[in-house]
Order: C-alpha cells, then structure tokens, then sequence
C-alpha cells in the first residue's frame, strides 16, 4: 500500500433502540466519542445504520451529543428492522471510504486503535483485515476480563478452527472492496447470531488477516446481549462454520498457497486471493500459469481443479477475472477450471 | 411473492403460494376475538387442504403413469429378462463351483501334504535331516516370539522337565501331540477347534498364532500399548504369512473376483474355491459384524451428503452399463511373463508402524527373490525412511538389496510427480502400486499378481479387498470386493491395493501423469478399459486411532465426492443432449439493470418498500413498477410512490382479463424495448424485497460466468419475525418436474431475453412462474446458481387465495407445465442432467430432505424415459 492511497474509513455502526433511553444514548455518546478521539491517517465517517427503530436515531442528535460532535456522523435509516445483517449490508452499500471499521452501539475503543491498524496495512500491502485484543468491560465501564488472541496468519487460522471467531468484531478494520467481493454478511439464517464468524470463515479461506496484540477494545457485557438472548442458535451456526472451514483443511494450506499461486501468477498475494476466491465461487475455467495448478487445487479441495480439457470453451484470462485489461491466454497458460 | 413447487414435497416446501398463505392465515387467527372457532375452521381448512393435496399427489402420479405407460412395459419386459438371465447365471456358477470341488481338494492336499510328500520321497538318511530342519524353523520361531513361558511349562509338566530337553523342542516333538501347553493362557487346542483348517493342514496351533499375530485369550487388546516386537518377529510374521493359512477364513475364497463386467471362472482364480452357501452366509455375517464393530471403533462418519446423493441419482444403470462393457485398450502390449514390480510408499509423517511396513516388504522380497531366482521388485520411499526411533529401516535390508531400496524426497505435498516416474523407469518395473506407511504387504503378492497378469496379459489395473488390522496387528476385518461396474456407487475402501501397469495413463487431458493411484482416475479407468477385481488379499491396512482417522475421513470424503463430479463430466461427454457449456464471458461488467415489479397497487405501503429496497442497490438498478389494473389504479402508484419520494417508472398493464404472466409480460417488452439501456433485469412482487448486494452480486455473477440466468437463494419472513430459510436449490434440470425458484430470486441477461422471445402465459392463475423457468431452461439458457441468500418473501394474510377456490384450474395448469417439463427433458438429453447433477454443490445448502432425494431420482428417471423416447 502506498502512502499516497486512499485511506479514507467508514465506521459502521448499527444501532436499533426500541426506546431512546437515557443509558442507551449515553453508551451511543461514548462510543461516537471513542471514534472521534482515535488518529484516522485520512477521512473518516461514522455511518449510524438505524435498524428502523420507532423513533428515528437521526432525530435524537441533539441528546446524543454536541453538533461538534455530530461532524463526521452520518445516519442512514431502514424503513423496518430487518435485522443485524440488514443493517450491516445497508452500511456497506452506503459506505463512502475505502476501510471499514465496525463498532456497536454499546462498545468504545481505546485511543491509539486505529493507528495501530493502519500501520499494519501500511507496513503490509497484502493485507486485508485487521483485529485487536478486547477487554470485557460492565456497562459502567468495570473492566471484567481481558482476551488477546495469536497476532501472526497461522495462529489465527489455528484459533478459528480449534477455539472460534478469532475477531472481536467490534475490533476490526478492513478493506471494503473484500467485503463486497464476498458478498457482505450472510443473510443465511443458518448463521444467524454468528454472522461475522461466518464471513472471517469465508474471508481467511483467501485472504491475509492480522491481529494487534493489544487490548484496545472495551465490549459491554449485558444481558441482552446476542450471546445470551441466541445461545444456541449462535452454538449451531458457529458449529456449522468451524466444520466447514475445517472440511477444507485451510490452516495448513493457505497461507503457503496463496504465495505459490500470487508466485506462480505473477501478482501480489491480494490479487492471488480474488483471482481464487471466484474461481472457487463461480467455477470459473482461467487461463493460467501451470504452476498455479497445485497451488488452487490446496486452496479450494471443495473444487474440482484440474486443466481444462480441449473441448472447453469457457476459459477468460486471469486478468479478466481480476478487472484488468484482458489477454488472450499467454503462451504456456494452461487453462483451469474449478467445477 | 409467488413461487410454485410440485411432486409431494412438505407442504411448505411443496407449495409455496399455499404454505404461505395457510400459514398467513394461522398468524391473522391470533388476533381474532372468536379464537376456538376460528381455530377448529382452521383446523378444518387445514385437514381439507392436506387430503386435496394427497388427492393431487395421487393424480400426478396416474398423470404421469399414464405418460409413461409405453416405456414402463417395456421396462418390465426388460426386467423379467434380465431377471431370467440373472437365474441361468446363478445356476451356471454354481456348476461351476460344484465342478471346480475336486480340484480345489487336490490344491489344498498338495498344499499341506507338501512337506511330508517331499519327505517320503527323501532318501532315508536325509529324512531325519529334513524333520529337524523343520522343527528347528519353528523352534527359531517359537523362540524369537518370547511367548513361550518356560518356566511355567517346566513347572506344569515335571516329565518334560525330567527330560531334559529344551522346553520348547519338548513342545514340538512330543508335548503338542499330548495336548500341553505352551503358556498358562493358551489352549492349543481351543485354538485349533476355532480353525479347522489349522488340521486339514497340519499346523501347530501355538506357532500359527505366534505367525498371524493373534494373541493368547488373556493377552492385550487393540488399545493396549503395542508390543516391543523384535526385528526377528516382525520378519517372521511377515515371511511365513501365505495365502491360505490365515485365521479361520482362508483369503479370498468368500469374496468375488471380476474383469470388468463377467465374474472370474473358477480356472481364473487363484485361490479356488472352498464354499457351500453356508459358509458363505457365516462369512457375510463375520464382515457385516466386523464392518459394524470397525465404523465404532474408529468413529467412522457417514459419507458426505454430495456422495450419497450422487449415488442414488446419477443414472447408475448407464454407468454399470458403460463400465461393463469395457475391452482391453487397442494399443495395449501383453504383460511381461515376469514382470517387474515397484511398491511406492509417500510417508505423511507416521512412523509408529514403519518398521512392520518395511518388514513385510523385506519378506516379500526374499520370498520373491526364492521363487524367481532374480531380484525384480524395487520400494520406493518418498520422505524418509526413518521410524519411530528416527532409526532408518534400511537396516532390515542386507547391502545386496540396498539397491532395490529407493530414497526420494517428497516434493510435492500432491504426491510424488515427476521424480516418481523417473524412479519407475530407472527400476525398470512394468507395474506399480502403493503401500501406506503403516500399511503390510504380504509376502505372496507377487505371486499372485504374476498368476493375474498371465491370466488376464491386456490387463492394465488390478483391484483387491484389504485385510484391516488394528494398531497391534489385530485383524478386524477381511473387507469385500465390487465388481468394477459398481465402483462408481461403492467407492474405493479405505487402504484398497490397487496396481496399475505402467503404460495406463492416470492422468487427465491436459495434465501431466504424476502416476498418482486414486479413486478418480480409477473410475477413468474404468470407463475405458476392463478393471480386474481379485478375490485374494495382497495386503493389510492398518487403521489408525480414532482421531487420525476422523480428518483423514473429512478429506477423504471431500475428494472422493470431487472424484465423483468429475467422473460425472467425463461420463457425460459419452451422452446424448445440451451439454450447457457456457462460452467464454463477455469481458466487462453488467452495470444497469431492471427491476420489473408486478403489483395491483393494493398494498402500496409494502410497494414503497420493495421500490425502496431496489433503489438502495450498489449497482444501478431501476425500478419498473408495472400496475395491473385501469388508469385510476396506475394513477394511484404514481401518487403514492411520488409522496414517498421514491423515483420508480411506472407503466400500466391495463387488461384485467389476462391473468397473472400478462404483467409481467408488459415488464417483458419494456426490457426488450429498451435492451440497449439494461444488462440484466429481474422480477419482484410488490410484497418482496431484494437485500442490499442483490443486484450487485448477480450481476458480477452474469458477467463473470457468462451464464443467462443467475439464481440466489430467498428467505421467508413473517412479518416481526426473525427470517428463515426459503426453498433450497437443486440441480437445474430438476425444474422439469417442479419449481424451486422463486420468482424474485433470479436475474437473467437482457441478451438472452432479446434473442429469445419468452413469455410468460397470460391464461393460467397459477404456476405461470415455473412454467416460465421451464421455457427458459428449455430455451437453452444457461443457469448459474449462487447459494446465497439475496432476497426475502414475505408471508401475509393476503396470498393468493384464488388456489382454494379455482383447484381445478390449479391442476390443469400443474398438467399443462409437467408435459412441458418432459419435453424439455426430451431436448435437453441426458447429458444435460449428468452436467448439471455434477455441477451442484450439494455441501453448500442445508441437507436435502428423503423428499427432495426422491424427487431428483424422479427427475433422473425422467430423463431415462425421455433417452429412450429418443432413441425411438
């Protein structure tokens, strides 16, 4: 990544309050202050994404906080509550910046978060998503336990499968082009209550995450949280997402290659995530180096990965699937297809 | 939101309009003052609607017997047929095997009586010499075992004791024939009751037991520790080991032998058989139980789903039949009188059972090496050959064998490549096969296999069962064989040997040939030339602790399903029909479409929601809101999306005699009107809405597959309630004999649209949905289905009620869209469903339900039906 990039950032921020209450403004307050207070390296917004709640959110700006503030608040408003993952998908559609940055409505950061994060992206162009370490905090701010989990690519991968969601979710930074690549957050009532598990289960399978080793994330510990109102439901998506991911065997496989198909391509590992990552989705038949061959068929055994027989038709170049200007299936390409 | 789905699924799978409607109606109840009685109406509404729906489950089927009258006596003809042909066959076997008794008596006599013929024929001075050369042999081995307690057989017979003798030359010579014991927990004779075949052969209990690796009753179990077994007992074991001498079972003689579809005849078979009908059923129930006591004991998992589904319905009559009729490769050399062989093992890290593996090979080696005179077989190791104790096995081997020992490095985490068929070369072997490296080898491989090449000399790939053995060498089954047509539907059983000769390609079109063994490139195999089945077993597949096998089954099972669909393409390459080859895309994105919304304008409090929820898409898509109903209707929309500032184009489908397609169609001609303006469109009711990717992802999807039709998945929601799962998607072809694509969940390209002139049917109230799909599909329209959830249906009190009072109406038009689905079959061949059954990705949605299996092998027999109409 250069310095001269876009470093733009969209804080996502849902909120639904069935009542604007003095506690929940006061929280919302907090959290729109934490935000304010964090060193963006470029422009930033806070995006409140209103779930539809009765009373409009963007209507209670003045209890909420100081026009000051308010300054980099934007409010976008869903006629009814669809839902967490409504919200969130609305927020990404809406999103103006090239980051997205996730906070609720109850949480706060810690100072210093988001320049922590932006190191990492600057230090690392292949990098796509980045998380911290979480203090659980009483909603008068007591501080109860605190979670720091592995920071480098394997210990992550190794979290996911043996122990869960590796990010807090109030924690993360990350590109918004990979969100959208990936579809955003499952609507997929499977996974309901564990959405964002979800996503980082399809996420990691492509693409390179990091960890500040830091607590630098207050999350509000309460009884209505999701985790005690959809214990179970949450249990058997996550369950399902875990399973899945380690159907695929992607601890061991994916950080190695990846770099053997961004090697073997010719491009940067990012790249070798989104030329993958739809093969994988759209079993796509590409015309590519031979030495991809090995690399695709570790990244997606869900797939048939083989080269393509003769008769086949189908096969685009790699740089059409990645948004370049197209070839023609350069000399010793082989097409690939992944059925 | 309309969707219609047919053939006897759960009502709310089944008959989405209905189910939702039904269920509309039970949450509208709620609020009702009259509570009891609305519920016993309901109740009875209920009870109606399931009986029709059993009275229209019942006609379909008479609808569709009726249609298939013709090709069912045919169906029958053929089975009495085959079933006739399929007694003739029984009985000519059991000729075969009545006739085959004699001689299988003299194999198992010269066999046995083999020692004491050569000494009778010895002359008298060298007899004695030749019975201690044999005692001495199982003295040594007796020995080298450290299981024979002499201490306690001292103390157990004072008169051997007083002998003199050793003890263990004492038990040979004179304390087996009086029935003493070698050691407190073995009762020789026990033993030899449980294995009569140890008499009719003439082996000392105790050094059989020693030799198979069995243990005294009171000894350990499999999750004991394992033995400290010595170099010279491993070698023992595995050199003495033959192909009849093991257990109460003889090898092979209850499983089946085959060369691609005709079962060997006994003058085929190695090892003739010993078998009356009761033996046989004691042997089925011996592996039924051990097959059963084995899925426990290691925890095995069912399948996954994609490979149970693809057995029962991919068209497995036509793959027997292709695979059956198989011959010998044109080009095929006969195989060498005495081949060459290689093993090849790949280490993966487990070293605990190396040192066994390198054993056996070793005796397989030696016993070779006595029958030929040459050495001719070669091990090549990739990865190391160190065991447990980081010690290399090359001990085992004398240095005038090192060379036949072959060291690589593994690569490759795919397998071996390049350096392997170098390796094969160099050794110069004719065949090859794997070893796993826990695995055993029995020392009479090649003895058999050269008996099979001579046999059967075009022959290119042999099969046979493992013996599975425990961690300690504990045998827990002796697994079955199929023959090479079923091995589609049976699979390749864990650790299965299969050698293959080295001019049989392995490899795929396009790719080079890394000589690596597995089950795809068998079923390759299999579809081209003659697979032979053997009934002997050549070697042991140990099966690790539970919890080794549990990720090794998740992988195998993922491979093995990946196997499944790419046998699946190449077998649908022989079929007849559309092969729904999408060409290469379009480069450049699709980036505008149109959102066709058919409303009657009354509920434009939903409406303004659904235009809402197209207007808030990434990708620029425009709502067309089209009203069926006169001006004043049409004048109303226009106010009321104006009020909500909501920018839609309104345009009227003003006939209020056509029925539900016709506004639909107006929607139609808009798009083809304006096709330069719009990429893609697709079609929402006004109760529905499209979540905030929708456009954004089927229009990448469009774009990057080249397909015509992309389809999402939708979740249905009661209003204040969380959403659920929709209808789940199947094989495309699965349309023609239902509807599981609910309206609002597909895009298709203006492109196509503009090539094809579809409509929709403007006189039908109900199913004008699926029958639209059908005419897509059979349009020739490729389809690409994305299982994710984009969208969302709504279920309210005000469905379409017409189904209840026009039933039917509902029928004619259910009649009217099943005769076209067969059609569409017809057209669309075989090879068709083949594709798309394999193009499926069964893993990614929620299990299918027995309703939704039976209905796919409906469909597959459906388009059997319609290949034969075909061929007529």
């Amino acid at each position: 990544m250069r310095q001269d990039q876009n470093l733009g950032t969209t804080v996502l921020l849902p909120v639904y309050f069935e009542e604007p209450g003095t506690e929940n403004l006061r929280l919302l307050r907090r959290s729109i202050e934490s935000i304010r207070d964090q060193r963006f390296p470029g422009a930033y917004e806070t995006l409140i994404v209103d779930d539809g709640s009765p009373v409009p959110i963007a209507s209670l700006s003045s209890r909420i906080g100081s026009p000051a503030l308010l300054q980099e608040v934007r409010f976008v408003r869903a006629g009814r509550n669809g839902g967490l993952v409504h919200a969130l998908n609305r927020g990404l559609a809406s999103s103006r910046h090239p980051y997205i940055a996730r906070l609720d409505a109850d949480d706060k950061w810690l100072p210093g978060k988001i320049e922590k994060q932006f190191e990492q992206f600057l230090q690392d162009p292949d990098l796509t998503i980045s998380a911290t370490g979480m203090t659980l905090v009483t909603p008068a701010g007591k501080p109860l336990e605190t979670h720091v989990r592995p920071g480098d690519w394997n210990g992550i991968l190794n979290f996911f499968v043996e122990i869960g969601c590796p990010f807090p979710h109030g924690s993360v930074l990350a590109r918004r082009d990979i969100y959208q690549l990936l579809g955003g957050y499952s609507h997929d009532p499977r996974t309901a209550h564990c959405e964002d598990y979800a996503l980082w289960g399809l996420w990691l399978r492509f693409f390179k995450p990091a960890m500040v080793e830091e607590a630098l994330y207050d999350y509000t510990v309460h009884a209505r949280s999701v985790s005690a109102l959809n214990g179970l439901q949450q249990q058997s998506g996550s369950t399902l997402v875990r399973e899945t991911f380690r159907a695929v065997d992607a601890v061991d496989t994916v950080p190695g290659a990846l770099q053997a198909l961004a090697k073997a391509v010719g491009v940067t590992m990012l790249q070798a995530g989104i030329l993958a990552y739809r093969m994988w989705r759209y079993r796509l038949t590409v015309w590519l180096p031979r030495g991809a061959l090995e690399a695709l068929a570790l990244l997606m055994p869900d797939r048939d990965v083989s080269a393509a027989g003769s008769g086949d038709h189908r096969a685009i170049t790699w740089e059409q699937v990645l948004a370049q200007p197209p070839s023609n299936g350069a000399l010793g390409e082989v097409a690939v297809r992944a059925a | 939101m309309d969707v219609s789905a047919v053939n006897g699924q759960a009502p709310e799978d089944a008959e989405s309009s209905g189910a939702h409607r039904d269920m509309a109606s039970d949450v509208g109840s709620a609020f009702l003052p009259a509570a009891a009685s609305t519920g016993e109406q309901a109740h009875e509404a209920e009870l109606e609607r399931v009986r029709a729906e059993q009275r229209r489950h019942a006609e379909r089927s008479e609808m569709r017997r009726r249609l298939m009258s013709s090709s069912d006596l045919l169906s029958a003809r053929l089975e009495q047929v085959l079933l006739e042909l399929h007694e003739t066959k029984q009985r000519m076997e059991e000729a075969q095997r009545t006739t085959a008794g004699l001689r299988r008596v003299l194999y198992l006599r010269r066999m046995s009586f083999q020692r004491r013929l050569v000494r009778r024929l010895l002359p008298e001075r060298l007899r004695l010499w030749w019975d201690e050369r044999h005692l001495s042999g199982l003295e040594r081995i007796i020995r080298e075992s450290g299981l024979f307690d002499a201490a306690w057989y001292r103390q157990a017979y004072p008169e051997a004791a007083a002998s003199g003798l050793d003890p263990i030359r004492d038990y040979l010579q004179f304390g087996a024939a009086k029935g003493r014991w070698p050691r407190p927990d073995f009762d020789p004779d026990r033993y030899a009751s449980e294995r009569p075949i140890l008499a009719f052969l003439g082996l000392d209990p105790f050094v059989h037991s020693i030799l198979s690796g069995a243990k005294p009753e009171t000894g350990q179990r499999a999750n004991d520790p394992l033995p400290l077994d010595t170099d010279a007992v491993l070698m023992a074991r595995a050199q003495a080991r033959g192909p009849l001498l093991e257990g109460s079972e003889p090898d092979g003689w209850f499983n089946g032998g085959w060369y691609g579809g005709r079962v060997l005849a006994e003058d085929e078979r190695f090892a003739p058989r010993l078998v009356t009908p009761e033996d046989q059923l004691a042997s089925d129930m011996r592996f039924q139980v051990a097959t059963s006591e084995l899925t426990q004991r290691y925890g095995i998992r069912p399948p996954a789903q994609t490979i149970e589904i693809l057995r029962k319905a991919a068209p497995v009559g036509l793959i027997r039949s292709a695979c059956a009729k198989t011959e010998p490769h044109r080009d095929a050399r006969c195989s060498q009188a005495m081949p060459r062989y290689a093993i090849v093992t790949v280490r993966s890290g487990s070293a605990q059972h190396f040192r066994s593996c390198a054993a056996s090979v070793k005796a397989l080696m030696d016993r070779d090496y006595e029958a030929v005179g040459v050495r001719r077989i070669t091990w090549i190791v990739f990865g190391g050959v160190a065991d447990l104790n980081s010690e290399s096995v090359l001990d085992l081997f004398p240095a005038d064998m090192s060379a036949f020992v072959v060291e690589l490095e593994r690569t490759s985490s795919h397998g071996a490549g390049g350096s392997l068929k170098e390796a094969l070369i160099k050794a110069g072997a004719e065949w090859h096969f794997s070893l796993e490296e826990a695995d055993e080898i029995e020392a009479h491989a090649t003895a058999v296999l050269d008996f099979y090449s001579a046999h059967f000399p075009r022959c290119r790939s042999i099969l046979a069962s493992p013996v599975d053995i425990a961690g300690d060498g504990e045998v827990l089954r002796r697994n079955r064989n199929a023959s090479p047509d079923l091995l589609f539907e049976s699979g390749l059983a864990p650790g299965q040997f299969v050698a293959v000769r080295c001019d049989l390609p392995l490899n795929r079109e396009g790719e080079a040939d890394a000589r690596a063994i597995d089950y795809e490139a068998l079923l390759r195999v299999a579809l081209d030339e003659p697979v032979l089945v053997i009934p002997e077993y050549l070697h042991r597949h140990r099966w690790l602790p539970a919890s080794d096998c549990k990720a090794a089954a998740a992988n195998s099972s993922l491979s093995t399903a990946r196997a499944m669909r790419g046998f699946l393409n190449l077998f649908a390459q022989q079929l007849a029909g559309q092969s729904d080859d999408r060409g290469a895309p379009q480069p450049g994105p699709l980036t505008a479409g149109l959102c066709i919304i058919r409303t009657q304008g009354s509920r434009l409090h939903l409406l303004a929601e659904t235009v809402a929820s197209v207007l808030d898409q990434t990708v620029s898509t425009r709502p067309c809101v089209v009203v069926h109903g006169g001006d004043d209707v049409e004048a109303q929309v226009r106010a009321w999306l104006a009020s909500q500032q909501l920018d839609a184009l309104v345009i009227g489908a003003p006939d209020r005699e056509r029925r539900r397609g016709y506004p639909l169609n107006v929607g139609l001609d808009y798009v083809r009107a304006n096709a330069s303006a719009y990429d893609f469109a697709f079609f929402l009711d006004d109760d529905d809405i499209i979540y905030p990717l929708y456009a954004e992802r089927l229009a990448a999807l469009l774009s990057l597959t080249g397909c015509d039709v992309g389809v999402a998945l939708a979740n249905s929601r009661v209003p204040w309630k969380p959403p659920q799962p929709g209808h789940q998607q199947l094989p495309v072809s699965a349309l023609v004999a239902g509807n599981f694509i609910p309206i609002h969940c597909y895009a298709m390209r203006t492109a196509f649209l503009t090539a094809n002139p579809l409509r929709f049917q403007e006189d039908i109230d109900y199913l004008e949905d699926w029958d639209f799909l059908v005419s897509l599909l059979d349009a020739g329209a490729r389809f690409f289905l994305l299982p994710e959830v984009l969208c969302e249906y709504r279920i309210i009190g005000d469905g379409n009620q017409n189904e209840k009072r026009n039933r039917d109406h509902f029928e004619q038009c259910e009649r009217m869209v099943l005769e076209k689905g067969l059609l569409a079959a017809r057209r669309l061949g075989m090879k068709r469903f083949v594709r798309d059954l394999a193009a499926f990705d069964f893993e990614e949605r929620a299990a299918l339900s027995p309703a939704e299996v039976e209905r796919l092998v409906e469909v597959r027999t459906i388009f059997e039906i319609q290949m034969t109409e075909n061929r007529r």
